[in-house]
């Protein structure tokens, strides 16, 4: 008790408290911008904490770190497009809420679930103090391994409704994950000649690309988020607030994946947040389905990415082993202040291991607070019309993007993602089992090898795998069951003739991949070629069947009817979208490329605003000159980056 | 009408390009990390963009930004190739870069002598060391028990250097790859899941107090490791002379670490002035202050022309030197 008074003495200190709550408002600034997230915060803000002790170092680190995951709601909601790689399975079923002119309630039982699950998350922190050491040291490899694949057994619950579909694109998200150099053998896999693929493809850019530019796309052809465009209220916002407190046993349930996972090496808080949501899904629900709008696709994600840097902090400070990305470069900031991980910080100084569990804590109040109160004004954002907002976003995905690796690859690859990501919306595979496998690959593979390298087979036995993998089949066989009474009724599926040639590609893809993995040593073949045999496999049947389908299609035969779940075709209007979306985004890059990311910032959003009419040419230069000082001030004067010289510039200093 | 919107688009026009302008009119440089954020290098590099400004003409503000990738070679190889060479982009990389091309071939071909050779910060020593728990107590218990050394990538040091000790000393353990750094496997090491690693260092054994839970088995590298210099070095263990070579060119990969280089095609001046500025730095008291606080390496610098040399020199081995060294590493 003693050691939570100290520490709460410690931090209570007003210059402490301020750091607080500069961390906490660099966190939310963070978690808005789309393409930077808490790593990022992380790397910007150690540097700062050098001069600092450590009770005020920490109270800004963690301050800034813990809420990223609260803010990233935000652009996920309103309009698709995830903050933070935290905040991609939000987008799901938040942005079906904000369509259905339900954005204030969304907003409100994302924030109680943060708020709920980072608390929660810092007391789990708090309780495993006195057992962490011997916590983390049950643990083995083949457990971590357990844990991924129990994980990736969720891919049935986001399979949708087309299952074989889910399965197809989950494992062409395997297939994307393994492109880079192996960490294992040090093989190049599928770079291609390509420096820019070493390090895989880049996470951010995939999932921007992914949901980001076909939801922009989307809000293009409707014109604004919500189709009805009811005045935003607090009422909302309570029922928010209200439905997550009536979620209580999902929201602690969510907060407990998200602290164990968050302790778990390799399950990132990109992964953890999906198998929340498929937690979810996997419960018998009320209201509408998953994927159409339903409040506890938004509590489950985000209870658990809060709760994640508690129980990220727990092999960190047990261990000096970082439990994230982030959570390394906190290390940094433990060994500048002369803090070793280990024994001591339970000990010798406990009271600052108490202060860092209360800022976390304090971080997730304040920074749900702060977001509930600006809930109403962001709200009324649904109602504002998409020709004015579409190129303000896109022009922060794009600067966003290209700050991955300041590279016009950058660009390529977010067009190219883009394409899948449009392609896939339209065809009914779905995003969210694909996600769920790229970001849980690299995990599986790795911690597979380590197993076998130190166990052989006799991993297996081991109780914590054997339960795991239990309850991985166990999950499955039930929603096989759901599968198999859902035969034979009717579905709506999309248009036959464009589904079978992107499964005809798709199949050539992973033969492909196949004929090319025989090529890497042993250990860098068998995960890629086993994914691409089996992906090859399905993919063959659903093209089968999609000729069939094509075949009685002609005859004549009636088919579909509405729509569900995820997959929200838009016929030829979407299409056109489609293609306005990706003429912007070519012309706002080459912009970039060649006047530089302000003045590019400048010119593009004032010339679609004054082109597309939605304004008038002068205040298309307000809101352009707008744009472009939030665009500095996030990255030029908040992250400081080595922006490349533009083209034309080089041009005139030849 | 007409003459409004031209106006307007006038001022438009030179509004942009007065940002762009702007944009770039202070020139900062940039120290680019062949590392992920938080590791040693990283740290390092951090260190030197605090302090190098002030010695370099113009005192620019320094900016640090990671490129990881490879060990650092995805780095090498994008500083041998297109980046600017003005001074305006520094490159922080890891000592086997500079033999990356002889080591790996299939994979990797630039010129590490197309470089700008700047300074190296320290030198770097390494210990295989086993947990007590594992019963490994001399050399002929390393030698001759079968049991698991932990690695990360077969490109990173943890790899070669343990390589390099099975198989110049003939040992029989087995090296488990994969982990995702030095934590990870010392992690596993606690939890009994394998033996030990070889790239333990001075003040991991002494700072951390390591030592009380450790066997200390063979080292390697030049660095006086004051109660440790007993320890066995592994390239003394080797008695062919052609194996011996081989096995100090790997060993000898840590004694010049932290290089910093400028990109391939860089003029003498720019070479000279930067070479010039590290000088300056590495006798600065508020940077071996901040150095001795940021507590990754002791400060042991070489200067950028010497270390020309020493690259140079180990380049021209002989080939049959570097064909064993590709053996041993395997």
């Amino acid at each position: 008790m003693d050691v939570v008074l100290t520490a709460l003495a410690e931090l209570a200190e007003p210059y402490r408290m301020m750091m607080l709550f500069a961390g906490v408002f660099v966190g939310l600034v963070i978690g808005v911008v789309p393409g930077i997230g808490g790593i990022f915060g992380m790397a910007l803000l150690v540097p700062l904490t050098y001069q600092m002790d450590p009770y005020s170092a920490f109270a800004l680190l963690l301050g800034m770190g813990s809420v990223t995951t609260t803010s990233d709601t935000i652009p996920a909601v309103l309009f698709g497009v995830p903050g933070t790689v935290g905040a991609v399975a939000t987008v799901v079923d938040g942005h079906a809420m904000a369509r259905n002119g339900e954005a204030a309630r969304a907003f409100g039982a994302a924030y109680m679930a943060s708020m709920i699950g980072g608390v929660f998350g810092a007391a789990l922190l708090a309780l495993s103090i006195p057992v962490m050491r011997p916590l983390v040291l049950a643990m083995q490899t083949p457990d971590f391994f357990a844990v991924s694949a129990f994980g990736l057994s969720m891919v049935a619950m986001l399979a949708g409704s087309q299952p074989l579909k889910g399965f197809a694109a989950a494992l062409l998200g395997l297939l994307a994950s393994f492109i880079g150099i192996d960490a294992n053998a040090g093989v190049h896999r599928w770079t291609f000649g390509q420096v820019y693929l070493w390090e895989g493809l880049p996470i951010v850019v995939v999932f921007l690309g992914l949901f980001g530019i076909p939801e922009m796309a989307a809000f293009l052809t409707r014109g604004s988020v919500q189709a009805n465009a009811s005045a935003p209220s607090y009422a909302g916002m309570f029922q928010g607030m209200r439905d997550t407190l009536r979620e209580w046993p999902l929201v602690i349930r969510c907060s407990w994946i998200g602290t164990v996972l968050g302790a778990v090496p390799g399950v990132g808080v990109a992964a953890l947040d999906w198998i929340a949501y498929g937690h979810a899904a996997s419960l018998r629900n009320t209201g509408p389905k998953f994927g159409e709008g339903n409040v506890r696709g938004v509590i489950a994600p985000e209870s658990a990415n809060n709760a994640k840097e508690g129980g990220s902090l727990i092999p960190t400070v047990a261990f000096g082993v970082p439990g994230s990305a982030s959570m390394s470069i906190l290390l940094g900031a433990f060994l500048v202040q002369g803090l070793v991980p280990g024994p001591d910080m339970l000990g010798k100084h406990a009271s600052l291991t108490v202060s860092m569990v209360l800022s976390i804590a304090l971080a997730n109040i304040i920074g749900a607070v702060a977001c509930l109160l600006l809930t109403r004004p962001l709200a009324r954002v649904a109602g504002v019309p998409s020709a004015l907002l579409v190129p303000m976003i896109l022009t922060f995905m794009l600067v966003g993007s290209y700050q991955t690796n300041m590279s016009a690859l950058d660009f390529a690859m977010l067009a190219g993602i883009g394409f899948l990501g449009m392609a896939t919306k339209q065809l009914n595979w779905p995003r969210a089992a694909f996600s769920l496998g790229f970001v849980l690959g690299p995990s599986l593979e790795s911690q597979f090898f380590l197993a076998y390298q130190i166990h052989g087979w006799g991993w297996l036995g081991r109780p914590v795998v054997i339960v795991l993998l239990a309850l991985a089949v166990a999950g499955f066989a039930r929603q096989a069951l759901v599968w198999k009474k859902a035969e034979g009724k009717p579905i709506a599926l999309p248009a036959a003739l464009p589904d079978g040639i992107f499964s005809l590609a798709l199949l050539l893809t992973a033969l492909a991949a196949c004929a090319t993995s025989f090529r890497f040593p042993f250990e860098a073949s068998v995960f890629p070629l086993l994914t691409a045999s089996i992906l090859a496999l399905i993919v063959a049947v659903i093209f089968v069947q999609t000729g069939v389908r094509l075949r009685s299609h002609a005859k004549g035969q009636p088919v579909s009817s509405s729509p569900a779940g995820e997959w929200l075709p838009e016929r030829e209007a979407g299409l056109r979208g489609n293609m306005r979306i990706t003429v912007l985004v070519v012309i706002l890059a080459m912009l970039i490329l060649s006047v530089g990311h302000l003045a590019a910032s400048f010119l593009f959003v004032t010339a679609a605003l004054a082109i597309s009419g939605a304004k008038s040419l002068p205040r298309s230069a307000v809101y352009g000159l707008g744009t472009t000082i939030a665009i500095y001030a996030v990255f030029d004067l908040l992250v400081p980056q080595p922006w490349p010289e533009p083209w034309l510039m080089r041009l005139f200093s030849l | 009408m007409f003459f409004r919107r031209l106006l307007s688009i006038a001022t438009i026009g030179m509004l942009a390009l007065a940002l762009s302008g702007s944009a770039h009119a202070a020139d900062p440089v940039t120290i680019q990390v062949g590392y992920g954020a938080g590791g040693s290098y990283d740290m390092a590099s951090r260190l030197v963009a605090r302090h190098l400004g002030r010695f370099l003409p113009g005192n620019p503000e320094i900016i640090v930004q990671n490129v990881p990738g490879g060990g650092s070679i995805k780095l090498a190889q994008l500083l041998a190739g297109g980046l600017a060479a003005d001074g305006s982009i520094v490159g922080g990389i890891g000592p086997g870069a500079a033999l990356a091309p002889l080591l790996d071939p299939d994979n990797v071909d630039y010129d590490p002598l197309s470089f700008g050779w700047l300074a190296s910060l320290g030198a770097v020593e390494s210990f295989c060391a086993v947990s007590k728990t594992s019963g490994i107590e001399t050399l002929g218990d390393f030698t001759s028990k079968e049991f698991l050394i932990g690695a990360s990538g077969k490109s990173s040091t943890t790899y070669l250097f343990a390589a390099l000790a099975r198989n110049a000393l003939g040992a029989r353990f087995r090296i488990v790859t994969g982990f995702d750094g030095v934590a990870d496997i010392e992690l596993a090491i606690e939890r009994g899941e394998i033996a030990g690693h070889c790239t333990f260092s001075y003040k991991d054994l002494v700072g951390r107090g390591l030592r009380d839970r450790l066997n200390v088995i063979a080292r390697f590298g030049r660095a006086d490791v004051k109660e440790y210099n007993s320890v066995p070095r592994v390239s003394e263990a080797v008695t062919d002379p052609l194996q011996r070579n081989a096995a100090d060119l790997i060993e000898s990969l840590r004694d010049y670490d932290f290089p910093f280089v400028l990109p391939a095609g860089a003029s003498a001046q720019t070479i000279a002035d930067m070479r010039k500025g590290f000088e300056a730095m590495m006798k600065d008291p508020d940077f071996l202050a901040d150095a001795r606080k940021t507590d990754e390496f002791n400060v042991d610098p070489t200067a950028g022309d010497k270390l020309e040399l020493i690259v140079a020199a180990r380049l021209k081995s002989d080939p049959t030197v570097i064909a064993a060294a590709r053996d041993l590493v395997r």
